[in-house]
């Protein structure tokens, strides 16, 4: 490990490695002077022992005179005195140039390294020893080479003489000699005192810096931490969304945000399992999910960024227990986030966050959005829609919506008549829904759908009331001032067009007028039970010219449906009477030689009966019992044409409102127009409308052209 | 950087196709199911396999699986439906890198892509 990766520890590190060297160099150093202070010392006692042996050579002197002069053997002792001399000599030149020296004895084979003194005082001691030495040299050098045999008592004697005079002066020398030597080694023996007093010194003052240093820089980082984690905590106690660590067991971290105890009401999640915590707010199979979801988030493989859309938790309905004891619905948003420690995935960080407020406001701002576009939707439609048809639309809703005001009032009712009710009203709503639907005014059919489906709640309930239509009647009363605002609107924009009566409305989407005879004769098939084919021919803007096209709609619209509804029979009759159950209803434009056009609807019905319109127009005041008995069946067939005549035996939506071929007959004559109706009994029915071909402004009155109406029976 | 388009939907494969980012990729071959899928990662080895999960003959997990056999560097992004997170996550877990959910916009995929290539 290089110094530099090792970070804060780098200096303790220096420290000891510093503490290590020098503890390493003073016990070398120890090492090297103690051996030299060993060396010293033996050299010490050599010197020493050269002192005793200039004694004992002067005393080997005199015992070998001694011996001499009483004719001994002088063997033993002439070989002590050469030893001495030997001895002594060796030494003295080791002193001086180094080299070895025996132990003992200078027998001895075993021998000691003697270094050359190297104080200038000792040296002069050995050089002034030396000096003197060589005077012994030279008289008893030749007394011991000569040998045991040779040795004269003269030659002793003059021995003596010159030994005596200088043994003195050189045991003086190497008792100098050896002062100094001692003198020398004592210096390093106190030196290496000192080095080693400063060493224990240096490693003391080394230990202090590292405690100094180390434990202030330990205090400094308790402190920063300290400071850190209270920072965390402020953090954790003050952000606005809960905050926790996961693990790879998905186990919650030790600290978590304080806003994580409110969400959840609960303190205890330090060490929990996720689970835990989610148990209770999601199922098993969305807490599994969420589970597989954070595993991938550990897997590094996984891009983090695309995985966001996964997220199980991203928002979740829950319903916690609230401070104030009671269960509320809250829409939490949990976010998933890698934490990397060394670049790996430690933890995952999870952010929960209290969405309801946005949910909440988001839904208002988008039922303002709906109602607003509502209201815009009403407006475009009423724009876009036969005022006529508009009006008609009206009137139906209304009168569908009176009707049921009048079936509710009635009460003291069984759950059979109730259920039969429930069935009516899902007629009477499913129709106005499905004109709605085809003039494409938005609210009112979305009302009427909430109103169907509230229908069908009732209908499936164990036992109907009169409180049961509580709920219905509230979405009624909206329906209904939706219809009021409606026609309001509508009086509004027919003020500003007679204001402008000028300004042609525009003939746009006609087209679209004309398809949608399709859907409505589909509908009123389907509300009929009765199944019809719609045939249209030239009923486009290719064919009818674009003043017309308003009237032509018109006419088509309500001529189609009177056929449908009044002209073709159930299937079973059809088949009854040798018919194919399927009804056919054909509406045909053309512009004819004459340049006139014309508007042919023809039906396979069962054409009209003159008992039924008779019967109706008695029932409905629109003639005299008197008057009617003189009336030909031509003038009878004319009573359809009257204000307020109807032939549909019940109550529908698509019929039976007075509203009908009245509106047709006024329309075509104000356009001066012709209209001819032919029928055979169960063969079916002709309407011909005739249109001028050059497009007249005028408006006729309804009384001047009446006879422009012809009926034929065929 | 060879891509591979995976799905069975043409109109999907014709998607990923003419989105800008791949303009810059080389496409190496489109599959319409997993088998096909696993023989051309053998042909052509891409680099880049944008996968559907349900698809005809073998589906994507097992196709995953065996691509990855087949070359265990290849990056994967799964291109699915919502409906069905488990499989997502499935797909994930054995290997595959991202998802993005049908139906996406043109620039959903373009980052998808950046972030697939983020540390090539």
């Amino acid at each position: 490990m290089l110094l530099h990766d090792l970070g804060k520890y780098r200096g303790i590190v220096a420290a000891i490695t510093l503490f290590l060297v020098l503890d390493t160099c003073v016990l070398a150093l120890n090492y090297f002077v103690s051996k030299e202070i060993q060396q010293e010392t033996e050299s010490v006692n050599l010197a020493g022992r050269q002192g005793m042996l200039t004694q004992k050579l002067l005393k080997s002197l005199y015992e070998l005179q001694d011996d001499l002069a009483v004719n001994l053997d002088v063997t033993e002792n002439f070989q002590e005195f050469a030893d001495t001399f030997g001895l002594f000599d060796v030494t003295l030149v080791a002193l001086k140039e180094g080299g070895m020296v025996p132990v003992t004895d200078i027998n001895d084979t075993e021998m000691i390294e003697v270094k050359p003194v190297n104080s200038e005082a000792a040296m002069q001691s050995v050089d002034a020893g030396l000096q003197l030495w060589q005077q012994y040299r030279e008289i008893l050098g030749p007394i011991i080479s000569n040998g045991s045999k040779q040795v004269s008592l003269l030659d002793i004697h003059e021995s003596i003489a010159t030994v005596k005079e200088t043994n003195a002066t050189l045991l003086k020398f190497m008792n100098d000699l050896t002062r100094y030597m001692e003198q020398q080694a004592n210096e390093k023996t106190q030196m290496l005192q000192y080095v080693e007093a400063a060493a224990v010194l240096a490693a003391i003052l080394n230990f202090f810096v590292i405690m100094f240093i180390f434990v202030g820089r330990l205090k400094k980082n308790d402190e920063e931490l300290e400071l850190a984690q209270k920072e965390n905590s402020e953090i954790l106690s003050t952000v606005k969304e809960g905050l926790f660590l996961l693990d790879q067991e998905l186990i919650i971290g030790s600290q978590y945000s304080r806003e994580l105890v409110n969400i959840f009401g609960r303190e205890d999640l330090d060490g929990k399992k996720l689970a835990v915590l989610l148990k209770d707010m999601v199922s098993d199979s969305e807490l599994q999910l969420s589970e597989d979801y954070i595993g991938l988030l550990f897997k590094e493989h996984v891009n983090e960024n695309l995985i966001q859309s996964l997220n199980p938790l991203k928002q979740i309905e829950v319903n916690l227990l609230s401070s104030s004891g009671l269960f509320e619905t809250k829409y939490l948003s949990f976010q998933f986030n890698r934490v990397r420690v060394n670049k790996l995935v430690s933890h995952v960080l999870v952010t929960v966050m209290d969405r309801t407020i946005e949910v909440e406001l988001e839904r208002e701002l988008e039922e303002a959005k709906t109602k607003a576009k509502g209201e815009v939707d009403s407006l475009v439609s009423i724009l876009s829609i036969e005022k006529s048809a508009f009006i008609d639309f009206l009137d139906k809703a209304s009168d569908g919506i009176n009707l049921i005001n009048e079936e509710l009032k009635s009460s003291n009712q069984d759950h059979q008549a109730y259920m039969a009710k429930v069935v009516q009203f899902q007629r009477i709503i499913h129709s106005i829904k499905g004109d709605a639907a085809a003039l494409e005014v938005s609210p009112v059919e979305k009302k009427t759908h909430e109103m169907e489906d509230v229908l069908t709640e009732i209908k499936n309930s164990d036992e109907i009331s009169g409180n049961s239509f509580l709920p219905f009647t509230v979405k009624l009363d909206e329906l209904f001032s939706q219809i009021g605002s409606l026609r309001l609107l509508s009086e509004q924009i027919a003020n500003i067009n007679d204001q402008h009566s000028d300004i042609q409305p525009a003939a746009t989407p006609n087209m679209q007028s004309f398809s949608e005879i399709n859907t409505l004769v589909k509908r009123v098939a389907e509300d009929e039970n009765k199944m019809v084919n719609l045939v249209t021919q030239g009923l486009d803007s290719h064919h009818v010219p674009p003043a017309y096209i308003r009237k032509v709609r018109e006419v088509a619209v309500q001529l189609v449906r009177n056929a449908v509804v009044h002209g073709i029979e159930e299937p079973n009759k059809r088949v009854e009477l040798g018919k194919s159950p399927q009804g056919t209803v054909k509406a045909l434009f053309q512009q004819k030689e004459d340049g006139n056009y014309s508007l042919i609807i023809v039906d396979d019905g069962a054409g009209l009966s003159v008992n039924r319109i008779k019967r109706h127009a008695l029932k409905n005041d629109l003639v005299s019992e008197q008057d009617i008995e003189k009336m030909s069946n031509a003038e009878i067939l004319n009573l359809i044409f009257q204000p307020g005549f109807s032939t549909a035996s019940d109550v529908s939506m698509h019929a039976g409102r007075g509203v009908g071929l009245d509106v047709i007959k006024q329309s075509v004559v104000e356009a001066g127009g012709k209209m001819k109706l032919s029928y055979k009994q169960n063969k079916g029915c002709r309407f011909e409308i005739i249109l001028p071909g050059k497009i007249t402004t005028t408006t006729k009155t309804y009384n001047e052209t009446e006879q422009n109406i012809g009926v034929e029976q065929v | 950087m060879k891509l591979l388009i995976v799905d069975d939907s043409n109109i999907i494969r014709r998607k990923i196709r003419r989105s800008n980012k791949v303009g810059d990729l080389e496409v190496v071959g489109s599959a319409c199911n997993g088998l096909e899928a696993v023989e051309l990662v053998k042909q052509t080895q891409p680099d880049l396999i944008t996968m559907d999960l349900t698809m005809p003959e073998m589906d994507g997990i097992e196709s995953i699986e065996k691509i990855l056999e087949v070359k265990p560097d290849t990056r994967i992004l799964v291109v699915s439906a919502l409906a069905d997170k488990a499989t997502a996550i499935r797909a994930l877990t054995i290997g595959a890198r991202g998802f993005i959910c049908k139906p996406f916009t043109e620039d959903e995929l373009n980052d998808a892509f950046e972030q697939l290539l983020e540390d090539i």
